[in-house]
């Protein structure tokens, strides 16, 4: 795949005021932006600049900075070119609009995000969990899920299961 | 997967995921970058040499690794070969969904002798663990290139015996024409990948498009079908089984000679960075996202699965046909679950 022509990538950081445009091998040519233009960006990019193929949607836990990076990677088919958009979020409140609408490869993608690090895809018809089982509670490729965590989880859930064991009713003999 | 019928019409269809999830992209944070490569293997545990090939791929991107020219074809080789095995256990599923066992039982006599070809260089039959970071892991053995050119001319009568069995078979394609069509635009949407788009009419291959290792010095023609249906995903496998073959053949006597591995520490640290790549595997588009923050372990990594959005696309696919339609349609888009759940 190659990086993205030099002039679409001026254009496109003279729109977005906002958007940091770093490029460095081997992640190519890509920009960080806010969440709140990042659906526009998307977008621009997928109707003015032909990146009409979404290749991966995926998060990233920087727990040094207190925030996720989102990661998105957009390919343009014709022309043989990659681009991604990384988009800072808030850790505590961890909210974004969803691109649903523009790629419908979007749909599970997002919702594998949302399952494995809580983040809340705004506008998804149908954010539930497709990874995990539907009771869990935890998001696990959050840092702060660590071994010790799901030890202690796994303790809580073989004790409810054990306790639900009736010992053997020995007055009933036939 | 759960299903709403009117009658004998599916109007809806919810794939239920996550049976087979084992956590491997948080598993792999805590395992060195070499380490981790044999849980690379039980993804896509069908076509196991394309996980390794894109991990590798990745962490020698990371690390700055060159790899020696002998490697490259070497890869090349035992990619197409397993290739071969996977579009066959994947036809072989397919036509026993649709009721037919004996092709199933067929494609396995194909399929051991390629494991017979990879118990020889690396000693697992399945789960190879053969591509690392740097080149492969062992040399090809004595007598290996005589015994795959005898594998290619057999597979090519086993292939002309399953054409003769079932492309003209009026149940087979009446079973399979016209039945869960997707459109060019509508698979672009849904980022399908590998066969499943390429029957759709749009002809991209990873292989040709962004060649990795010697891909640009082979000849080899991209298959492509017009409708959508399951009878042109079917004929797509088919026939890249055959380029598959064709590749084989011009490999074979022209591999170089020299070093099969660039040894590397057992422990590396690359610098804080990251990278997306992508192989073109039986499956689709199999990409790794992989983070690194300095340390000897990866920061993160996340395998873009192409089995995923292909059961993403399956509503759209099912949506009015009938129920035993169903079945031949997620036969034919050929998911492997350790892929889609990780």
């Amino acid at each position: 795949m190659n990086i993205p022509e030099f002039k679409n990538l001026q254009n496109i950081s003279r729109q977005f005021p906002n958007a940091q445009w770093l490029g460095f091998l081997p992640a190519g040519e890509g920009f960080i932006i806010p969440p709140g233009e990042y659906h526009r960006l998307c977008e621009t990019l997928k109707h003015d600049y032909g990146f009409t193929y979404l290749s991966c949607l995926t998060a990233t836990d920087r727990i040094a900075k207190n925030e996720f990076e989102l990661a998105v990677h957009l390919e343009n088919l014709d022309k043989n070119e990659i681009i991604w958009i990384k988009v800072p979020i808030d850790r505590k409140y961890a909210e974004v609009q969803t691109i649903t609408d523009l790629w419908s490869a979007a749909d599970y993608l997002e919702r594998e995000t949302y399952d494995m690090f809580g983040i809340i895809f705004r506008g998804h018809q149908n954010l539930s969990r497709i990874l995990s089982p539907e009771n869990e509670t935890t998001h696990p490729l959050r840092k702060d899920f660590t071994k010790a965590h799901n030890m202690e989880y796994g303790r809580e859930i073989m004790q409810k299961l054990i306790q639900k064991k009736k010992p053997p009713d020995l007055s009933l003999t036939c | 997967m759960i299903t709403t019928v009117e009658g004998e019409t599916v109007k809806k269809i919810e794939p239920v995921l996550g049976y087979l999830h084992r956590g491997f992209e948080k598993l792999g944070e805590y395992k060195l970058y070499k380490s981790g490569l044999p849980l690379t293997d039980r993804m896509d545990y069908l076509a196991s040499i394309f996980n390794n090939h894109v991990y590798s791929l990745a962490v020698e991107k990371l690390c700055k690794i060159e790899v020696p020219l002998r490697a490259k074809y070497i890869r090349v080789l035992v990619c197409e070969l397993d290739r071969i095995a996977s579009h066959a256990i994947g036809i072989g599923a397919f036509l026993q969904d649709l009721g037919n066992p004996t092709p199933f039982v067929y494609m396995f006599r194909d399929r051991e002798e390629v494991y017979e070809l990879f118990e020889e260089i690396c000693g697992a039959r399945q789960l190879y663990s053969y591509i690392r970071p740097g080149g492969v892991l062992l040399d090809l053995t004595a007598g290996f290139e005589s015994r795959t050119e005898k594998f290619c001319q057999k597979m090519d009568k086993f292939l002309e015996e399953y054409n003769d069995l079932l492309d003209n078979n009026e149940i087979f394609q009446l079973r399979t024409k016209n039945i869960g069509a997707i459109s060019g635009e509508k698979a672009l949407n849904y980022s399908l990948s590998g066969p499943n788009l390429r029957a759709s009419g749009i002809s991209k291959d990873l292989r040709k498009d962004s060649p990795c290792e010697i891909y640009d010095r082979l000849d080899f023609d991209t298959c492509t079908e017009e409708a959508g249906d399951v009878w042109s995903r079917y004929k797509v496998r088919m026939n890249e089984i055959r380029q598959s073959m064709r590749i084989i053949q011009q490999i074979l006597g022209n591999i170089p000679g020299g070093n099969y591995l660039n040894q590397t520490p057992a422990v590396l640290t690359p610098s804080p960075g990251e990278v997306y790549t992508s192989v073109e595997s039986p499956r689709g588009q199999l990409g790794i996202y992989m983070v690194s923050d300095g340390s000897e372990k990866p920061y993160r990594y996340k395998i873009r699965p192409p089995s995923f959005l292909a059961v993403g696309a399956l509503n759209e696919m099912i949506k009015n046909e009938k129920i035993a339609d169903a079945i031949a349609i997620l036969g034919s888009i050929d998911i492997v679950l350790g892929e889609v759940d990780r």
